[in-house]
């Protein structure tokens, strides 16, 4: 149930999109976001028994329960994203089954924002902002990764609930207070492709 | 009220978090009570002041630790290198909560009241409420932290709403506050507030080389117990007894406001080079509430020089004529004047 008070860090930005499906950009509002720090198979065990998967072990890869994705950070640390309003429940269902465990759950859900990129020329405008691989033999449906956009660190997703007709889909997580700058640093690497200009809210200019 | 949203955030978690704050900062931790907040001042380990805050204590096992708007990334990344790689067996988490938590920081004689009337629920006077403590509360549902901790010298809360309610509490505050004369105010205003009572700000009146000694802060230096930076006090150089100190300083004229960075010197006189220095001007401000100019300096051996008369230097003029004092301008004034 949304409460109106609550404002989204993007919540003035609607989805652009550039012509013939090249390129979309829009804010996923107030996903629920957990960040779980923990070690060792006892924790795994433990996320396993409340959600009925396991977190991914593999570094930069993910796994999903029916409630939530989960996105390897570290060695000790994953991002939970669930539903809006639904982080409270996945946050009681875990702190219970891990009561026993040495762990840190905390809830980052306004901490943050996912920015998903689609379209079929979307792995370009990502491939400007960053130095990381982003070939599809290199990095692929599922994957994560914590690197940096431009100026800012982000985590990127990797979608993996993409049908075989359909583009692949990225998400950007990123800190709220940079995530006006993160949207118009990727209108701008989408302008060639013809997304919008978008003005970034403080006022600067992101063409010389 | 002052948006202080920007302030670094910290949340520690672990069986051995305590110890681990006893490690980092210079004071004693031991007998913090879920409920109750300290003040602390990180050394990096040569022993200079790094960062300060405030840290809350949740649990026995949960602490929410504040740091500098500037310094947040840097502690967290100093704070997880020695979790991952001097104490390893140490049983403590670090997660970054900066963004989470929008901060509405209240300060004035009606902050009180304010709260009150803000919150759905309070059990007693928010003027009761011990200072440096903190309640878990709500305002019109919305989740709340409010911690009564000052930077300004005044009655001050501070009000911790999940980030998405950041605007909505502001407005909530102002709306609510406009029966008590409720204006915002920025960073410099509370610069100058904080000046007046004499706290210091890191990066500010301390620049790396700056020991919590020189200072003159020695009380949050716990005699037992090591803590990062600790060895370094016991350096030839770092106990020397002639380093620079805060000290206040006030112009002769009222009305002069001192240049932040002029140096310090002995004589009326400017004499020919090199002159001799024996200190800098580190903030300095015209006080309303004073009715004038006031500054902090690093002046040699300053705690020693109280009640006597220096210098400060400017371009192209004589040197003015200043008294070295305490840096809580408002307790000395509220004492004489207030």
């Amino acid at each position: 149930m949304a409460d109106a008070r609550r404002i989204s860090p993007l919540a003035d930005r609607a989805r652009i999109e550039a012509p013939d499906g090249a390129a979309s950009l829009a804010e996923l509002p107030h996903l629920g976001r957990l960040i779980l720090r923990a070690d060792g198979a006892a924790a795994a065990r433990a996320v396993k028994k409340a959600l009925g998967a396991e977190p991914p072990t593999e570094p930069n890869t993910s796994s999903r329960s029916k409630e939530a994705l989960m996105l390897w950070l570290g060695p000790d640390e994953w991002m939970l994203v669930t539903e809006p309003g639904s982080e409270e429940a996945l946050f009681d269902q875990l702190k219970d089954a891990l009561s026993e465990t040495h762990c840190q759950l905390v809830d980052v859900s306004d901490q943050l924002t996912n920015i998903e990129l689609s379209g079929a020329r979307a792995r370009e405008i990502l491939m400007k902002l960053t130095t990381l691989d982003l070939h599809p033999r290199q990095i692929g449906p599922g994957d994560v990764a914590g690197t940096t956009f431009g100026s800012v660190t982000a985590t990127l997703f990797v979608t993996d609930d993409v049908k075989k007709h359909e583009t692949q889909r990225f998400q950007l997580i990123v800190r709220r207070s940079v995530a006006d700058y993160m949207w118009c640093l990727l209108a701008e690497a989408g302008r060639e492709f013809g997304l919008p200009e978008q003005q970034p809210r403080s006022g600067e200019t992101m063409r010389p | 009220m002052l948006d202080a949203s920007t302030l670094g955030k910290i949340d520690i978690r672990g069986r051995d978090a305590c110890e681990f704050l006893n490690r980092v900062y210079t004071n004693s931790w031991s007998n913090l009570r879920p409920g109750q907040c300290r003040y602390g001042i990180m050394l990096g380990e040569d022993g200079m002041v790094m960062d300060d805050g405030v840290t809350a204590a949740i649990a026995n096992d949960h602490f929410h630790m504040t740091t500098t708007t500037g310094g947040a990334a840097a502690v967290l990344a100093w704070l997880e290198d020695y979790a991952q790689t001097e104490w390893p067996q140490l049983e403590v988490y670090l997660i970054s909560v900066t963004e989470q938590w929008a901060v509405a920081s209240i300060c004035g004689p009606a902050s009180g009241k304010l709260i009150a009337a803000l919150c759905d629920d309070v059990d007693t006077d928010p003027e009761d409420w011990p200072f440096m403590s903190w309640r878990e509360t709500a305002i019109e549902g919305v989740p709340a932290r409010i911690f009564r901790v000052s930077f300004t010298g005044e009655l001050s809360y501070e009000i911790n709403v999940p980030a998405s309610y950041g605007l909505w509490l502001w407005e909530k505050v102002m709306g609510e506050g406009a029966q008590y004369g409720i204006t915002p105010y920025g960073t410099e205003a509370m610069h100058l507030l904080r000046a007046e009572k004499g706290f210091i700000i890191v990066g500010q009146d301390t620049d790396g080389t700056v020991t919590p000694i020189d200072l003159r802060m020695s009380w949050i230096v716990k005699k037992t117990g090591d803590f990062i930076g600790k060895r370094s006090l016991s350096r030839a150089d770092t106990r020397r007894e002639d380093r620079k100190q805060l000290i206040g300083l006030l112009a002769e004229d009222p009305e002069t406001v001192l240049m932040e960075g002029a140096h310090v010197i002995a004589t009326a006189a400017e004499p020919a080079p090199p002159v001799p220095m024996l200190g800098h001007v580190t903030s300095s401000y015209m006080s309303p509430t004073l009715g004038r100019g006031i500054a902090m300096a690093l002046v040699q051996s300053g705690g020693d020089r109280i009640g006597d008369t220096l210098y400060v230097t400017r371009p192209g003029a004589e040197p003015l004529p200043v008294t070295v004092t305490e840096t809580d301008f408002l307790s000395a004034w509220e004492k004489n004047d207030g």
